[in-house]
């Protein structure tokens, strides 16, 4: 059992750990502005680290060079490439912020490694 | 990923309650599984731009008028393409959660989400994604 409880009290250091940092990550992933550009830069999307659009500049050149639907697919173009850099930011912090040698990013992808906390119910049950 | 399994049986209560679980991750599975063939659409206040999403969020398409392109100031487009872009994915959130409230039999109430609440590229959950989605 004191082997269960220093496992415990490790986790629960390094949960403390994990929500001073999370918390501080949070407001940069927020606080981060990234753009995508379409158009050869006629249109410009804006989105924060979380992947919110906040804002879509054009150029006054696109009403006059663009056509309607030409203009539709740049908007969109610029929106996509704006939420792709917001990605690949949120994966640059999240890939800082790790719990037991692994990165929030990792355990988000592959899930939590389960096995030793498994073994250790199992045991708990045949106590 | 890989489910939990535990060696040691429970009682049939315990046994019973863990197949249910099981079943009721295997129906949310097929709901968000079928979410990215599902689009939602909407269109601005003023009538002139339509933004198209999939049922995970990711956006399809964007529809600008020929009217906007002819009397609209520059200026005005970006905030019509927010607002129809908030809209598509609100619509999107709301038959996400229409879906696990069907797979789940409980009330998730998505029938109230508010179309103020500043939504992300994409609100399906990490692992739940193609690799196409997540390149």
């Amino acid at each position: 059992m004191n082997e269960l409880a220093e496992r415990i009290e490790k986790l629960l250091a390094e949960a403390r750990r994990l929500s001073e940092d999370s918390a501080g990550m949070a407001q940069r992933i927020q606080s981060e502005v990234v753009q995508g550009v379409a158009a050869e830069g006629r249109v410009v999307a804006y989105a924060n680290g979380f992947g919110v659009v906040h804002d879509v500049q054009l150029d006054p050149l696109a009403m006059r060079e663009l056509d309607n639907m030409t203009l539709g697919e740049a908007i969109r173009d610029a929106i996509i490439a704006a939420e792709r850099a917001s990605e690949a930011v949120r994966n640059e912090v999240l890939d800082e912020l790790r719990v037991e040698g692994r990165s929030v990013r990792e355990i988000f992808e592959q899930g939590p490694d389960l096995s030793g906390l498994e073994a250790q119910i199992n045991r708990l049950r045949s106590l | 990923m890989a489910q939990p399994h535990f060696t040691r049986s429970g009682s049939a209560e315990t046994d019973a309650r863990l197949r249910d679980a099981q079943a009721l991750i295997g129906r949310l599975q097929d709901a968000f599984a079928s979410l990215p063939e599902q689009q939602h659409s909407a269109v601005d206040s003023s009538g002139t731009i339509t933004v198209t999403v999939d049922g995970s969020g990711q956006l399809l398409d964007v529809a600008v008028s020929a009217h906007a392109v002819r009397n609209f100031r520059y200026a005005e487009i970006g905030p019509a393409v927010l607002e129809a872009l908030q809209g598509a994915r609100t619509l999107g959130m709301q038959g996400m959660q229409a879906a696990v409230e069907e797979a789940s039999g409980t009330d998730v109430g998505a029938s109230n989400l508010s179309s103020d609440a500043a939504l992300p590229h994409t609100f399906l959950p990490l692992d739940l994604r193609t690799t196409e989605d997540t390149a």
